[in-house]
């Protein structure tokens, strides 16, 4: 027990220093127009939380595209990946035919696809939802095939020689075994979504929270790409922080090693 | 003597023979070569060797994880070659599962099984309670010590009450005084269970320690040297180390394997 | 849970193969399929009649490719540019910052938890932000590409310096070796696997990152050639850009490879 408080104790030491030095440099940021710093090139935060508040709509609007972007392409690709995944590692021709294919094509940037795919899907949602989506697939099906193969093969063997069938070696061990695995592609496979779907609202026409970013010539400030670009920022760390509690759920035998640890 | 009760529930101990077996692995790499082991009902055997001798590959054959080229296993007389859910079964390596519980980690062979929870759990906190473990019923094996992890492997291993227990080099991982200490601690158990026991370690003393009967291997490809009856009374403590019947087998075996050993030294120099 | 982030991209880098498939098909089986592949797009092009302002063939491209070289290396050199001044930046101050957070205590509690959370936030939509700041000259890309290469260095590099043997450096203390010469003698070499694994993140990163951040504003680069020619219809230019980005991610992958048995050959001994 006493183990856990010291825990929580020293992760409030470690979270005063950097949390001191944020703090310090948004203050810095702050007074930075006394320093003759243009707020027309780098508007304070408090101009851009003030444009936050009273445009609220617009950038609720544009978040919720660029939101639903995201939900889909990422669904989209997690599904696709994981299936891949498994038939790889448990498909025999599959796994001879696509492994080499995913390993290969995975350097391909798809991000760079954006331009090419508006001209093909034309200018709506379609072509950003498949940017992420192939943005997400890679590392979901890597890291899929990576956590399966990971299972142990001594703790397989004892289940076999108890005589247990495939499904279960499959749900005792193999599954567990990849969620972590899994969870990291995740991880991964968000933020590359966050990105995907920004990004490819660059190219093309249409609104969404990166077009918002470049909207810097019309009747608003130049604060309106600092304020997307926030939230942009928040986006991704609350999507990431949802992970994380999702880890903690799903491997609860993580955080008992490391309380003792 | 609250072990039997849970001991008895599924088969009783049962003889064991290994006849004729042999396995060649794809590059002929000879592992085996024409290999007899017996034990009677009930009996603790112990195969010795130098490392990379083919043990655990025999140790595979028993378990049915892998088929023998030549020969086979009979377990009370009848044919198991390449069958599984005949043995208990335990590594140097403990094979806890990180994301169960210790109660859930231990029943896991009757979950296999399909025994309800309500029945294995019962059976499972009766030994837990026997070990010092009940305390750790619900934490997950990160927490606990070596020595607990490795008797929560034999706890599982009892639980799933084969007739035949084969445990390859079970405590070598852990330190020498904790080693000896689970040695007699195992002999006490297994007094208890009545199981026919295959233990494989390349550690001579612990070998005749434990056994009624020893089998000495040779280097790869691994052929049987000797069999040695170790007539000893039992119960037995770590004072029987000092018998001379026990140094007479100890030097004995010690001389068989040491030149086996540095044959293969030999071999790998030329 | 950055750090395993890095360690996501790692295997997303190098998963593990298992020897199912042999070298013949690890190379052969992908190339077969993209040839089909490009061969299905050529058939269904000429087939389907398809204007090239929609999907040009890959035959057109391949004219393009030809035709507007001095275009095409023009928006290169630059990209290239680009990646390389952005690639050295964030290297040498992921490198920087790394050995900071070795040698450092106070630096490793205030500046290295910054640098991770940090990292939690999609780097590359600075773009805007930087365009507004330095312009539309090649400045704001060469940030991009640095702050993206920049993290995976600093970790890899964090990472390897902290994985040296104690005891391996506790035996040459013993025998009186300096601190230079225990850094060059062990923890150098045993932090080189990692900082290649994080070279070849950030590479691959590199390109992706200058591309990209042409596209809110740029002057020149494959990247607005993209942009540019896609408003004017020419398709065929857009996809040559794209191969060629291509190209210059399939090099960038590869570099790290090579690079890692020139540096480092008793791995190469391990591994045969």
């Amino acid at each position: 027990m006493s183990g856990v408080r010291e825990h929580t104790g020293s992760r409030l030491r470690e979270f005063w220093p950097p949390a001191l030095l944020l703090g310090g440099l948004v203050v810095l940021w702050e007074i930075s127009p006394s320093f003759g710093v243009l707020t027309a090139i780098v508007p304070p935060p408090s101009l851009v939380l003030k444009t936050l508040i009273d445009k609220h709509q617009v950038y609720i609007d544009n978040l919720s595209i660029t939101l639903v972007e995201i939900a889909l392409g990422f669904a989209v690709g997690f599904v696709i990946g994981l299936l891949t995944g498994l038939a790889i590692v448990y498909g025999r021709v599959a796994g001879q035919v696509l492994q080499p294919l995913i390993v290969t094509s995975q350097a391909i940037p798809v991000i760079s696809l954006a331009p090419l795919l508006v001209i093909l899907m034309g200018f709506g949602m379609e072509p950003r939802i498949v940017i992420v989506a192939l943005a997400v697939f890679f590392p979901i099906t890597l890291n899929t095939v990576a956590g399966l193969r990971s299972a142990d093969q001594e703790t397989i063997d004892l289940l076999k020689s108890y005589g247990a069938s495939r499904r279960m070696i499959f749900r005792w061990i193999e599954i567990p075994s990849a969620l972590p695995f899994v969870l990291a592609g995740v991880q991964l496979g968000l933020t590359y979504s966050v990105i995907g779907a920004v990004v490819a609202e660059w190219v093309g026409s249409g609104r969404g929270l990166g077009k918002l970013m470049l909207l810097r010539q019309s009747s608003f400030g130049v604060e309106v790409t600092y304020a997307a670009v926030a939230l942009t920022a928040v986006v991704a760390l609350v999507l990431l922080g949802g992970v994380h509690l999702v880890r903690r759920r799903l491997m609860p035998w993580e955080i008992a090693g490391r309380v003792e640890a | 003597m609250t072990g039997t009760s849970a001991a008895a529930t599924r088969e009783s101990a049962a003889s064991v023979r290994v006849e004729a077996v042999s396995k060649v692995f794809p590059g002929d790499v000879r592992a085996l070569d024409d290999i007899n082991l017996e034990a009677d009902a009930g009996q603790f055997v112990a195969v010795v060797g130098p490392s990379g001798c083919g043990k655990s590959t025999l140790f595979n054959i028993v378990a049915g994880l892998i088929r023998p080229d030549t020969g086979r296993v009979l377990l009370g007389g009848r044919d198991i070659t390449g069958t599984t859910g005949h043995c208990g079964y335990m590594l140097q390596r403990d094979l806890l599962l990180p994301w169960r519980t210790v109660i859930d980690n231990v029943v896991i062979g009757l979950d296999v099984l399909g025994v309800p929870r309500s029945e294995s759990y019962a059976r499972a906190r009766e030994l837990l309670q026997r070990f010092g473990l009940q305390r750790f019923e619900r934490s997950y094996p990160a927490v606990l010590s070596g020595g607990m992890r490795q008797r929560c492997a034999v706890i599982r291993t009892i639980l799933y009450d084969a007739p035949l227990f084969l445990l390859d080099e079970p405590f070598t991982a852990l330190d020498a005084q904790t080693r000896l200490l689970m040695q007699e601690w195992l002999l006490e158990v297994w007094s208890t269970l009545g199981k026919t026991v295959f233990y494989i370690t390349h550690d001579v003393d612990e070998a005749i320690f434990l056994s009624d009967r020893v089998f000495a291997m040779s280097a790869r490809p691994g052929h049987l040297l000797t069999m040695v009856e170790v007539e000893l009374e039992r119960p037995r403590s770590h004072e029987v180390r000092f018998d001379p019947h026990f140094v007479g087998l100890k030097a004995q075996l010690v001389a068989l394997i040491r030149g086996e050993a540095e044959r293969a030294l030999a071999a790998e120099l030329t | 849970m950055t750090i395993s982030d890095v360690e996501a991209r790692v295997q997303s880098v190098n998963p593990r193969t298992e020897g199912r498939t042999s070298r013949w098909a690890s190379v052969g089986i992908p190339l077969v399929i993209f040839a089909a592949l490009i061969l299905a797009w050529e058939g269904a092009v000429r087939a389907l009649n398809i204007v090239p302002a929609i999907l040009p063939a890959p035959s057109r491209v391949l004219s393009t490719l030809v035709k507007e070289h001095d275009l095409l290396i023009d928006g290169m050199a630059t990209t290239l540019q680009e990646i390389v001044l952005g690639f050295l930046l964030g290297f040498a101050l992921g490198i920087g910052v790394a050995l900071g957070v070795v040698f450092s205590g106070v630096f490793r509690r205030t500046v290295y938890p910054l640098v991770v959370i940090s990292q939690l936030i999609p780097v590359v939509a600075l773009a805007p932000v930087l365009v507004i700041i330095l312009g539309f000259g090649i400045e704001p890309k060469v940030v991009i590409v640095a702050l993206g290469v920049f993290f995976p260095i600093t970790v890899t590099a964090v990472a390897g310096l902290t994985s040296a043997d104690p005891e391996m450096i506790n035996l040459l203390r013993s025998l009186s070796a300096s601190r230079l010469q225990i850094f060059r003698m062990v923890r150098g070499p045993a932090a080189l696997p990692y900082l290649m694994t994080g070279i070849q993140i950030a590479l691959t990163y590199a390109v992706t990152g200058a591309v990209v951040a042409e596209w809110p504003g740029a002057q020149k680069g494959l990247g607005l050639l993209m942009v540019t020619q896609n408003a004017l219809s020419r398709t065929d230019i857009v996809v040559a850009a794209i191969v060629i980005v291509t190209c210059l991610a399939l090099v960038m992958y590869a570099l790290p490879v090579v690079l890692r048995r020139l540096v480092m050959p008793w791995e190469r001994i391990g591994r045969g």
